[in-house]
């Protein structure tokens, strides 16, 4: 009897994670971001976020993947030959297609970060965790973004050095990717080994008519360790990793592929 | 002294727990207290923040600070107002009130994403889509989503035929678009934007929905105002004996600005490409003016199913020429000249071995035929789109010098052949539509062409054959249309009519064929969102005449169509027409096709002889 009502219990548990949480938008940020794929990266690739922020949470993605996405849904309405698809796959590499991972903040409950990426363009995965109290070093320094003065805090974080530029006049506890834990906004953001950086080159009031929703039933769902495992292996070996993701047993590895180092925003270990 | 010591030393606690933290409550105007206010404490001499934490649900916060320095303590929160206090006269436990103040913010505008969509225009950037290895903007249409690009150079959007490429919003090609497309470099264009949705008849915009997309190349700032072109030559030769000399080659030039564009090209080719830019002559916009058909066709060329660049021998120039010149704001004049000179060459050897015993058969045959396609064609083209007037007139002139020849040789028995279909065209098409007050339309269509087209024929019997068609079309419509009530009703009246003279030399045999149509039409129409309907009732009235007999008919044809859209994957149609198939005398009918079975077999028994 005790287990059933413990089953039942659970059941209505999962049911309610797997609920869709929606949230009006009321204020956007946009950033330009620059990020690595790999230690072996010359160059880092660019890419324009947006950051939506809502009554109880908000989320963090890109603008060009979003518009990615809403693109290969148009060429998928209008033809199904596989060339096509695939030409205009081939041509949306990079930084036209932008990074695919997306942070909610708040989500799916208040104290709880949520972060779902996509890996090979198949394979949706998400973790969540708690909202990371993040403590600052308030430090000298001043700017000024966006017509908004700006004051300067450094952390460590999960294996690198951020420094963050926010403003008090934007009283939020929130910036680009995981980051907060601020008095203000934070509008800027970088890392000492210059892989990773966000700029805030655009900020708007929204008429509060937008929503923006997360389900999720799309995505598998990880632990931040496993998480990084399987980027780090990713790279290493994108064959024998999705052969694995796919359910296709280990075979031997192709000689055109190449090896990376996987260049992660943040190490759990 | 107990008693001093136990109170120097509470002291001492009491000013220890004041030093390490500032505590308070905030609150709002109503009491309510205020969760996530951000609380910082701001150096006064650098007046830099050097702490900061935030309220709890209850309001309460906790701030670490060292005492003796000076500061100020801020209290934001989103909605209201800022307020600060110094922290010195900041007791502990007090109360922060804050005021509501909306939130204004200075917005710096957030840029719209790289393909940006408004209402039913798309536009691709050309430097997104374009790679290595694209020469011209054709082969970066073809990667487009939605775009597609077929072998003769036609462009389809999301299945369907633009209707209209338009080159910095000017249309200078009309339907020959495909000699720009495949010829303008793709690093001179910004960016191709799509009209989905496109009414090229402007005063209909709002009224009439059209399916089909067009085209508008936006070009770079460098490429307005210059004259630019390209020169592609290739030539080569084997170092053999008798090795045949090759040569492709291209010239082309043009010129993009406010007031005029220009176009021009020359191609030469004789390795087997075949031209891929139909300088295409069939009109696939509009109705057109009808045309007659000769009664031979060119000799047909056995040819091998393989690669047309390995078999073909050929000879083709290619010239084309198109100007157009903007008269006024909404009108235009445009000039269109283009000729194609092609010699195609086949020689085919076939041995048919019978293997009897008895007798030896063998049949050998040995044929070579070169055909020629040749033409020229010019169009002057006078259009005005405006918001009251829409008004197009073509004055249009097709002369086709086709030509075939051929020689067989069956089992030693030699055959000759000759053909010479030539076509002469002349036509000029008046389309007028006007707008009037309160929704009423007038539409008014003349037209006049005149088909002159002789033909020559060898027959077997050595015999050349000369049959000359030549043809006059007329045509009158006008019609208009008014709201009535809710829907809109149309009126229409016109005449058309064609005279056909043939005639063959050698016999002697003409005949003179006149047909005349004359049409009142009522109808009724509305177009809603989701849909659309129209019933049409005309009244005909046909008249045929044939080597002096004469036919007369009243006909009735009414039809009716009705179309709904539920939602953007379907769109259901159902039709009714009426229409009488005579079957008697003259089998004639009324639309424009010439089917009289007499005259056939009249046709088909001078080419036997």
């Amino acid at each position: 009897m005790k287990t059933i009502f413990i089953l039942l219990f659970c059941l209505a548990a999962i049911s309610v994670q797997a609920q869709e949480v929606v949230d009006t938008v009321t204020l956007r940020i946009q950033y330009r971001a620059f990020y690595k794929h790999t230690q072996e990266q010359k160059e880092p690739f660019e890419d324009i976020n947006l950051l939506d922020l809502g009554k109880n949470s908000s989320r963090f993605y890109s603008q060009r993947f979003e518009h990615f996405l809403y693109l290969r849904d148009s060429v998928e309405r209008t033809t199904q030959d596989p060339m096509q698809k695939l030409q205009f796959l081939a041509n949306m590499y990079g930084s036209n297609k932008g990074r695919e991972y997306e942070v909610y903040k708040q989500i799916p409950e208040k104290g709880v970060l949520t972060y779902t990426d996509v890996l090979h363009n198949d394979f949706f995965f998400r973790y969540q965790e708690k909202i990371p109290s993040i403590s600052w070093d308030l430090v000298e320094g001043d700017t000024i973004i966006l017509g908004y003065p700006c004051f300067k805090a450094v952390t460590n974080f999960r294996g690198r050095i951020w420094t963050a530029w926010y403003s008090i006049d934007l009283p939020f506890d929130n910036g680009p990717w995981k980051l907060g834990g601020l008095p203000g906004l934070i509008l800027a953001a970088s890392e000492n080994r210059n892989e990773f950086s966000f700029v805030a080159i655009g900020i708007e009031q929204r008429p509060q008519t937008e929503t923006f929703s997360y389900s999720a039933k799309r995505y598998e769902q990880l632990t931040p360790i496993k998480f990084q495992h399987l980027l780090q292996d990713y790279w290493k070996d994108q064959w024998n990793t999705t052969n694995r993701l796919q359910g296709i047993g280990y075979s031997e590895t192709p000689n055109a592929q190449r090896t990376f180092n996987a260049c992660l925003m943040d190490y759990y270990e | 002294m107990n008693k001093w010591l136990l109170y120097f030393f509470f002291l001492f606690a009491c000013t220890e727990v004041l030093a390490q933290s500032v505590e308070g409550f905030v609150v709002d105007n109503h009491q309510k207290p205020l969760e996530v206010v951000s609380v910082v404490l701001f150096d006064k001499s650098s007046k830099k923040p050097v702490a900061f934490t935030r309220t709890d649900a209850n309001g309460n916060f906790t701030l670490p600070y060292q005492s003796g320095k000076e500061g100020t303590l801020f209290f934001t929160l989103l909605g209201y107002a800022k307020d600060s206090i110094d922290v010195q006269y900041f007791k502990s436990g007090q109360t922060i009130v804050l005021k509501e103040k909306p939130f204004l913010i200075k917005s710096v505008e957030i840029k719209a994403p790289r393909i940006s969509q408004r209402g039913d225009t798309l536009t691709y950037p050309v430097n997104v889509f374009k790679q290595g290895q694209d020469r011209s903007i054709a082969d970066v249409i073809a990667k487009m989503p939605g775009l597609q690009v077929n072998n003769d150079g036609t462009i389809e959007y999301q299945g369907r035929r633009i209707n209209k490429f338009y080159i910095e919003g000017m249309d200078m090609l009309g339907s020959k678009y495909a000699q720009v497309s495949e010829n303008l470099s793709a690093d001179k264009v910004k960016s191709v934007q799509v009209y989905e949705n496109h009414q090229q008849v402007k005063m209909l915009r709002g009224l009439s929905f059209s399916e089909q997309a067009a085209l508008n190349i936006v070009l770079k700032d460098d490429a307005k105002n210059v004259w630019q072109g390209v020169i592609d030559i290739g030539a080569g030769s084997g170092l053999t004996k008798d090795a045949d000399f090759l040569c492709d080659s291209r010239f082309n030039s043009m010129f993009f600005s406010r007031k005029m564009q220009t176009f021009s090209m020359y191609k030469f080719n004789n390795s087997g490409a075949v031209l891929k830019e139909a300088i295409n002559l069939r009109k696939v916009f509009g109705m057109g003016v009808p045309e007659a058909s000769n009664f031979v066709e060119n000799i047909s060329l056995n040819v091998p199913d393989l690669n047309s660049a390995r078999t073909r021998m050929n000879q083709t120039h290619l010239l084309s020429s198109n100007w157009l010149f903007k008269t006024g704001k909404d009108s235009d004049l445009r000039f269109q000249l283009s000729g194609v000179w092609d010699e195609n060459k086949v020689e085919e050897n076939i041995v048919t071995e019978y293997t009897d015993i008895a007798s030896n058969n063998r049949i050998a045959e040995y044929s070579n035929a070169s055909s020629h396609n040749n033409y020229v064609s010019g169009e002057l083209l006078y259009r005005v789109n405006s918001d009251r007037l829409f008004l197009t007139n073509n004055l249009n002139t097709n002369l086709f010098f086709d030509k075939g020849t051929g020689m067989s040789l069956v089992s030693e028995q030699k055959q000759n052949q000759y053909v010479k279909p030539h076509r002469r065209i002349v036509s000029d098409e008046l389309n007028m539509v006007n707008k009037l007050r309160n929704g009423k339309h007038l539409k008014s269509d003349v037209y006049l062409s005149y088909n002159y087209l002789p033909s020559k024929l060898l027959t077997a019997k050595g015999n050349l054959q000369e049959l000359n068609l030549s043809q006059f079309f007329w045509g009158a419509t006008t019609s208009f249309s008014h709201p009535l009530g809710k829907i809109n009703a149309q009126y229409g009246l016109g005449n058309e009519g064609f005279t056909q003279l043939i005639d063959e030399e050698s016999q002697r045999l003409a005949l003179n064929y006149l047909q005349l149509v004359t049409k009142a039409s009522i109808g009724f129409f509305d177009q809603g969102e989701r849909y659309s309907w129209n019933i049409i009732l005309p009244v005909a009235l046909l008249s045929q005449t044939l080597d002096g007999h004469n036919h007369l008919r009243v006909e009735i044809e009414p039809k009716a169509t009705l179309t709904y859209k539920p939602n953007q994957h379907w769109d259901i149609t159902s039709a009714y027409s009426y229409s009488e198939q005579p079957s008697d005398g003259l089998a004639l009918c009324t639309h424009r096709c010439l089917s009289a079975t007499s005259l056939n077999v009249l046709v088909m028994a001078l080419m036997i002889i």
